[in-house]
């Protein structure tokens, strides 16, 4: 039988593993403008004004929005803490870690999030049942059909241009190809639609400072009738 | 009635019958819109002073072309459902989910048409 909640964490779990861009581990350093490199390319790797990463191995593990990107540096809006060049590091965008899920409080290094934080990113997810569900298959316990739709609209900060918003929501699209599979504990699989297939909205300007783009990903599945 | 009058009456039939089930299928799109559909899971529109709901149309073009739409600036808003947009009755995504069940409603027209 059908199970919402099993369906919206399934397509939040896999939402979470998205990485947009990275550096891989590496050695990097920050100063006080933002993250500086010695090898290698942040423009090569992808990065792009107006995304946000995330740093990891670095004293300051806030997320940061990206002002400029050059070969060996990145600039941070707010600027970084110094830290001298180390191995283990990496920079990374992916899925915003400031997350309006449904049913959950956003949460942030512990700390509650009831509204959103100026430039910065966020997501809102959506769980949209679609149409009744029909048996295409008969007698008892025959097959149902069911669809749903799964919204995530990725808030990002306005007047960045559209390279950021564009590269994220496409990254997150491609997560969920038509037709593939996610298969669920109870032996459902769901399976992403493909007409129609996933698709974004173009950027459309938001309440004042974001812009967002919002993601649907179609799914439709089978499960067995209970009678 | 020879085989020849037989096929072209069938034809004709046909013909009709699509042109029928076109404008059926471009009312019952329409009404999942604002009002909501049990065969797509359309919400609808939401209704305050109706001015949303009222200014969807459904405008012919040619016998094969249909435009449904609204000129009203909120309602990508709406059918978004982008932050601070808050909803009394009925709620989002009706468009989106008219366009996935798309094929239910042709379906379910069809059988409302019948053989004739």
């Amino acid at each position: 039988m059908q199970d919402d909640s099993a369906n919206i964490l399934a397509m939040r779990a896999r939402a979470k593993q998205l990485v947009v861009v990275t550096t891989g581990v590496q050695s990097l350093a920050s100063d006080a403008n933002g993250y500086v490199r010695t090898t290698g390319s942040f423009i090569t790797d992808g990065f792009a004004r107006g995304m946000e990463l995330t740093p990891t191995g670095f004293t300051q593990a806030t997320p940061g929005l990206v002002d400029y990107v050059s070969a060996l540096t990145m600039t941070i809006r707010g600027g970084r803490t110094v830290a001298g060049a180390a191995g283990g590091r990496s920079l990374v965008v992916g899925l915003p870690s400031i997350r309006f899920f449904e049913g959950v409080e956003a949460e942030e290094a512990g700390v509650i999030i009831k509204e959103p934080l100026a430039e910065r990113w966020f997501v809102e997810e959506e769980y949209v049942p679609g149409a009744a569900p029909r048996q295409v298959t008969g007698g008892p316990f025959g097959q149902l059909e069911c669809d749903f739709s799964y919204f995530l609209k990725l808030y990002s900060w306005e007047g960045m241009g559209f390279a950021a918003p564009f590269k994220v929501a496409r990254a997150l699209l491609n997560l969920y190809p038509p037709r593939d599979e996610i298969p669920l504990a109870n032996g459902d699989v769901l399976r992403v639609n493909h007409s129609p297939a996933p698709r974004r909205t173009q950027l459309l300007s938001a309440e004042q400072g974001w812009a967002v783009i919002s993601c649907e990903i179609p799914v439709r599945y089978r499960t067995a009738n209970s009678v | 009635m020879t085989f020849l009058s037989d096929v072209s009456a069938f034809a004709t039939k046909t013909k009709e019958r699509r042109q029928i089930l076109f404008v059926n299928v471009c009312a019952a799109v329409k009404a999942s819109i604002t009002d909501g559909s049990s065969v797509t899971g359309a919400p609808g529109q939401p209704v305050k002073t109706g001015n949303l709901k009222d200014s969807w149309i459904l405008e012919f073009e040619s016998p094969g072309l249909a435009i449904i739409g609204t000129n009203v600036v909120y309602a990508r808003a709406v059918e978004e459902n982008l932050r601070g947009v808050t909803f009394r009755n009925h709620g989002p995504h009706s468009v989106r989910l008219t366009v996935n069940g798309f094929d239910q409603l042709v379906e379910h027209e069809m059988r409302k048409l019948g053989t004739g």
